[in-house]
């Protein structure tokens, strides 16, 4: 196997190290807010745990968790997009498939963001979330492109990579 | 403070701020650019978090309380069903599904059960016995109601308030005055769709109808809300309050604010899980003895009167000291025709000396549905034994419970209560068909060798029907001799004597034979007799009897209870027409007879007549000749005359059942 070469590559160096800052950082934002849930649990908040009188799940709970689902997951994709960068910098060579890496950066204010802040303001008490919400679907679209672009810059790096090495 | 739109600007400048960036060259505005994204990246979880302590923490917005009707307002201790729903789902929703919950609605759109249409889509015209009209109708989201009050210049007034959500369902108007309610004089019949008139709907003679303000303040806020304070201070001075409308979670366990706080503390939580003891914050009525567990229902199910005037004073300003778990007997006094000596009694009967006859036969066995737990008291598997309400009811359904949430809802009963389980639980020696049989002389899995039957029989009235006694007894003819209550053998086996069934007491059982039964009790059919010489509750109990699927197929009534349910159908009192025409609509060739229990006297004979000769034409005259105690000729004809004289003898003393 051939050895990292981030370090010869400065576009990838930068990338890499954006993305494993953001990724700890984020992680432990979203690990804060997973304890931050477990309280609002134990306490049993009722503006957190309560519905009125409904059958539906409460609206604010169901959005927090998957705020708190997704930028933990998302954290980790940024971990993981930092250490494909840095075992095979080609992945970035073309300039489309460095798009990806802004891209994940949006997804990550968007689709957390968007399900946290539809559990803030919600509508008909709790029967629906708030117009944040809408946020997550740009978000999941930011999500599309980027795994798309990373998924084929790793493919044409390592068919160049490969053609190389014959 | 942070804004909701302001939350989204945040988030959508962390999105757009890497991707811009991604089209910058010069490194010194990429550098700047990156830098503000730290800012953004920083700014998003700290506007959240403000934003959560802004918005999620704060009270939910109460509307204004309305000034014109009866308010729900937590307090003493009381916090209301929906903070018990993020702890108990499970029972929140089962609670949900009972008719307890729906007892008291506020009128809107989503609780109102009638119909407020005529069939052209008009406002709907009402008409009371005595001829008032009452013009009901809808706007919008608004229930309203034009009448004119004796005395007065019409008016239109807001339907605010409803009772009751199984059988029927009443509206309350806003009288305009403080919190004072009127009441619409007429009820919907939720399964026939139909409206009628509020005293054609209890058993009682009816008088000039009447608005009956003050009637929910003063005596239905007791039962149908939870925690309720009548308030009510002159004749239109009323300020009434009730933690929550409707029977709900708090009417049963108790205040639970304490329980509340105590149980925000996950530490408090998980103690008592680990040590498996009772919360002592909250009651459980299953927890409590079997006595006080049952007073708990016995509050409202019971027939009960104030301690003293001060208590009653105390009551109407505060509500009631009662609180679940409590010695019901503390609070509230229980009155009962075998205790005619006490000076409450004796006070009550002073102010009215009916007062008895209205919710107990004369053994002082509960008369009226609603009152089962007087009933309850009296029985020997209570007093000295652990029978409470709840060996039988639930006011949960389990999850586990197969039958659909309408079935159970249907008097709250545990599985396999309808059945032999329910007594099975403590005479266990009857589990087996065999000693059942044995027993009742009867198949072991006929409605004969049913328990209930017997010993709980069908000889309360409420509701436009029968319901069963919840005082156990054993089936006597001498009993019935006394009291005029059927005994179980004659209202299953209808087409038999007194003395039939004293005649089978006797070889069965060697209960004494009474020696009073005149020529006509030894001879024809006892549920004849009460059918027709019998008071209006007597009537109203043969008229649903002979419907009865267990009864109609022993007696094979449908041959020949036609006539004797046309008979009914012209009864002086309205509950025993609509029972009797009810009955006979379940018979086969009666389905779909045109007959109104409310028409003109003249309209209803000719309609008698007419589905009288129809049952002459349909009933094959050779099952019925000679059948003297069913008062039929040898010809197999109904002897009329021999009717006409028993009816002479009817015991038309006013009635009115107080259920």
């Amino acid at each position: 196997m051939s050895q990292p070469e981030t370090r010869f590559c400065p576009i990838a160096a930068r990338c890499v190290q954006r993305h494993i800052r953001f990724g700890w950082w984020s992680l432990l934002t979203f690990v804060a807010l997973g304890i931050l849930l477990e309280s609002l649990l134990a306490y049993k908040v009722t503006w957190y745990l309560g519905g009125l009188g409904e059958d539906y799940e409460n609206i604010r709970r169901l959005m927090w968790r998957l705020a708190h689902a997704h930028g933990t997951l998302l954290s980790l994709v940024h971990l993981l997009f930092a250490m494909t960068v840095h075992l095979v910098p080609a992945t970035i060579s073309q300039r489309g498939a460095r798009f990806a890496s802004p891209c994940f950066i949006a997804a990550s204010f968007l689709l957390p963001g968007g399900f946290f802040l539809g559990g803030i303001f919600t509508f008909e008490q709790n029967a629906d979330p708030g117009i944040g919400v809408f946020l997550v679907p740009v978000g999941a679209l930011m999500m599309v492109v980027a795994v798309s672009l990373t998924a084929l810059g790793v493919t044409k790096a390592s068919a160049s990579q490969g053609s190389v090495e014959s | 403070m942070v804004s909701e739109w302001m939350l989204i600007v945040i988030l959508v400048a962390g999105a757009l701020l890497p991707i811009t960036g991604f089209w910058i060259r010069r490194p010194e505005i990429q550098r700047r650019w990156s830098m503000l994204l730290v800012g953004v990246w920083i700014l998003s979880p700290v506007a959240c978090l403000l934003a959560v302590f802004t918005y999620c923490g704060r009270p939910v917005q109460i509307d204004e309380l309305p000034v014109d009707r009866p308010v729900q307002m937590v307090a003493d201790d009381y916090i209301g069903s929906n903070t018990c729903l993020t702890c108990h789902p499970q029972e929140h929703g089962s609670w949900q599904q009972s008719y307890h919950r729906g007892m008291t609605q506020v009128v809107s759109p989503q609780t109102v059960l009638a119909d407020f249409q005529d069939e052209a889509g008009y406002d709907k015209v009402l008409t009371t016995i005595d001829g008032r009209d009452y013009v009901i109708g809808r706007r919008d989201d608004q229930y309203l109601v034009t009448m004119t009050p004796r005395g007065f210049r019409t008016v239109t007034r807001p339907l605010v308030m409803s009772t009751g959500s199984h059988h029927m369902q009443l509206y309350w108007y806003s009288t305009g005055q403080t919190r004072l309610l009127g009441m619409l004089p007429f009820v919907y019949l939720i399964e026939d769709q139909r409206w009628i008139p509020r005293d054609a709907a209890f058993l009682g003679l009816s008088g000039p109808s009447s608005d009956e303000l003050q009637r929910w303040n003063g005596t239905c806020i007791r039962c149908h809300t939870t925690h309720p304070r009548s308030r009510v201070f002159s004749g239109t001075n009323v300020d009434s309050q009730a933690a929550e409308f409707g029977i709900s979670c708090e009417a049963c366990h108790g205040p639970g604010g304490e329980h509340v706080r105590a149980n925000r503390n996950p530490l408090h939580r998980f103690g008592n899980y680990l040590s498996q003891e009772a919360d002592d914050t909250i009651v459980n009525p299953l927890r409590v003895d079997h006595q006080r567990g049952s007073a708990i229902c016995g509050l409202c199910h019971a027939v009960s009167s104030a301690l003293s005037i001060e208590d009653a004073t105390a009551w109407r300003e505060h509500g009631y000291k009662f609180r679940p778990g409590d010695d019901l007997q503390q609070h509230r006094h229980l009155l009962h025709p075998t205790r005619l000596d006490d000076p409450i009694t004796k006070d009550t009967l002073k102010r009215d000396d009916k007062f008895f006859e209205s919710t107990f036969w004369k053994d002082g066995v509960v008369r009226v549905n609603g009152r089962e737990y007087s009933a309850l008291m009296e029985n020997p598997c209570f007093q000295r034994g652990k029978m409470s309400c709840f060996s039988c009811h639930s006011m949960h359904q389990k999850s586990d419970d197969p039958r659909s949430a309408k079935e159970w809802a249907d008097d709250q009963l545990k599985p396999l209560m309808r059945t032999n389980q329910a007594c099975i639980q403590c005479h266990k020696q009857y589990s087996e068909p065999a000693k059942i049989k044995a027993h009742t002389h009867h198949l072991a899995d006929s409605a004969g060798s049913q328990c209930m039957n017997c010993h709980m029989p069908m000889t309360a009235y409420g509701l436009l029907k029968a319901t069963r006694s919840h005082q156990i007894e054993i089936p006597d003819v001498s009993t019935s001799l006394a009291t005029g209550r059927p005994n179980a053998c004659n209202q299953c086996h209808l087409n038999q004597s007194l003395g039939w069934a004293a005649d089978h007491l006797k070889s069965w059982y060697g209960t004494e034979r009474p020696t009073e039964l005149s020529d006509q009790q030894e001879t024809v059919s006892a549920a004849l007799l009460w059918l027709l010489q019998g008071d209006a509750g007597q009537r109203a109990l043969m008229a649903w009897s002979l419907s009865w699927p267990p009864a109609r197929e022993i007696s094979q009534a449908d041959q020949w209870a036609p006539p004797f349910l046309l008979q009914l159908m012209q009864d002086p009192y309205p509950a025993v027409r609509y029972i009797a025409a009810r009955s006979l609509k379940a018979l086969p060739d009666y389905a779909n007879m045109d007959y109104d229990f409310l028409s003109d006297q003249p309209q209803a004979t000719a309609q008698g007549e007419k589905l009288l000769s129809l049952w002459q034409q349909r009933t094959k005259r050779t099952q019925l000749q000679g059948r003297r105690q069913l008062l039929m000729d040898e010809q197999g004809n109904l002897d009329r005359a021999w009717l006409e004289r028993l009816l002479k003898d009817r015991d038309d003393r006013r009635v009115f059942l107080a259920e």
